[in-house]
């Protein structure tokens, strides 16, 4: 009988702007014989390249050494000796990069169907990325952190919601709902908290005011409706956008229409956030023709009803 | 003949919406103070019903306000941001339902009397909580006088 054990070879390259990482994949193999297991060979699988790079101020002071270390994290001795007298050269070089890494990024905890959803729009080059690319592009533009997570405590009429937490803001996805939701309903909720995400990033990534300069339309929207303004602005001018991402992640199977009208869930009423408990419709919604409202509840009622609850990557 | 007409009329009403779905009907009870509707004005055409489940706490967040600083200068074009981090805060779960009064229909006493109607809160949650809540047609009922009643259609909402 053969027995196949994988491993991998790690070498490192350290220079003051970024760390180097070259990663073999070997599979070593066994023969047991009946008296234990004895190594035969092994077989490369691939070798992978993957560069680091850091803009953290101080960094520049680190030494070069391109010379490439074998060995799981292993390092030379002509570099392993402390670099402050505490921590190595390597290991201040992975805790600055880990540090770096943390500041700006997309968390995603997402579990079940919702991750599911997530995953697959996220790989199949779905909207979702332009949408979210401001929390994953190192440390410019902003600041800003994303995490998606379930939630257990949101209401049952509330699919999902965006707040704003410090520099990070929380996409909570209802998980006591998960099961009802239908995945193309699921993709998008997902789009419209993004979209949330990315206006409120927009308005937030100056400090504490927004510019008619730098934001013009963030700007016009809040100026008019205050706490409502994303909601608004959504409703106005990325129905296009969420419907776009919807026929991506539903490969076309429907009509622009079924898209179009799709995207307007969370957006024909939404709950007044200058005058709570009240629920308003948004100026977008209210210039619709009873006929176009109609057909567009029919269309999302139909969906929640029939659409297709099982995601399958 | 009146009463013949309220009821042809009825029937309509309810097979333009019954389709696939199940009709539950709900008799609003007015003096229930958790049930809270929501009346059309002149600034909010908005029109519906919340209904609170006491028996739920759930999360939901609010925009928390930051006040600007005395200091603070604003250049032209500039505005201060007066929302702040979102603040988190327990409340009773519901369930929101808007509706359209221009297709309200009226029912007679005698049809009232012939349909299966849920009168109470927590019946009404109960029952819709058993159900898938999107599959059901939700048909409110309100007084209108002794022997009149409006029924409408109600729509369940989500928010997001």
């Amino acid at each position: 009988m053969k027995v196949k054990l994988h491993k991998q070879i790690r070498k490192f390259a350290m220079d003051r702007g970024y760390i180097y990482i070259e990663t073999e994949r070997w599979t070593d193999w066994y023969h047991n014989s009946g008296n234990g297991l004895s190594k035969t060979h092994s077989t490369f699988e691939g070798l992978t390249r993957e560069v680091i790079f850091s803009n953290t101020s101080g960094y520049s002071s680190y030494q070069s050494y391109p010379t490439f270390e074998y060995g799981g994290g292993a390092y030379d001795s002509n570099i392993g000796a402390n670099y402050d007298g505490k921590l190595s050269l390597e290991e201040r070089t992975i805790e600055k990069i880990t540090e770096r890494t943390s500041v700006d990024k997309i968390y995603n905890n997402l579990e079940g169907k919702a991750d599911c959803v997530y995953q697959k729009m996220v790989d199949n080059k779905n909207n979702i990325n332009w949408i979210l690319e401001n929390f994953n592009d190192g440390d410019t533009p902003s600041q800003f952190n994303l995490k998606l997570v379930m939630s257990t405590t949101l209401g049952n009429e509330t699919n999902a919601s965006t707040i704003k937490s410090g520099n990070t803001f929380i996409i909570k996805i209802n998980a006591n709902t998960l099961s009802s939701r239908t995945t193309l309903g699921l993709a998008r909720t997902v789009i419209h908290e993004g979209i949330h995400a990315r206006l409120r990033e927009f308005l937030f990534r100056k400090g504490g005011t927004v510019s008619k300069n730098d934001f013009p339309g963030v700007y016009e929207y809040y100026r008019i409706y205050q706490d409502n303004w994303d909601h608004q602005q959504m409703a106005d001018f990325y129905m296009g956008t969420i419907a776009k991402g919807l026929k991506q992640f539903d490969n076309g199977q429907h009509t622009d229409q079924f898209y179009d009208d799709m995207a307007w869930e969370g957006l024909a009423n939404i709950v007044d956030a200058n005058n709570r408990p009240n629920e308003i419709y948004t100026e977008a919604w209210k210039k619709l023709t009873d006929t176009e409202q109609n057909r567009i509840k029919n269309t999302i009622a139909n969906e929640k009803s029939n659409g297709n609850k099982t995601c399958v990557k | 003949m009146r009463k013949y007409i309220f009821i042809v009329t009825s029937l309509l009403f309810l097979s333009s919406y019954s389709q696939s779905r199940k009709n539950i009907y709900f008799l609003i009870d007015r003096n229930d103070t958790l049930i809270k509707k929501q009346i059309a004005t002149q600034t909010n055409e908005y029109e519906g019903y919340r209904i609170i489940d006491e028996t739920r706490i759930v999360k939901t967040s609010r925009r928390s306000f930051r006040e600007k600083p005395k200091d603070k200068v604003l250049k032209k074009g500039e505005i201060w941001i007066s929302e702040g981090d979102d603040v988190e805060y327990e409340t009773f779960a519901s369930y929101s339902f808007s509706f359209n009064r221009k297709v309200d229909t009226i029912i007679s006493k005698t049809y009232f009397d012939s349909l299966s109607i849920i009168k109470d809160r927590r019946k009404f949650l109960d029952t819709i909580k058993i159900e898938n809540i999107f599959n059901l047609n939700y048909i409110f009922i309100e007084p209108k006088n002794c022997t009149e009643f409006i029924m409408r259609q109600a729509e369940i909402l989500t928010f997001e």
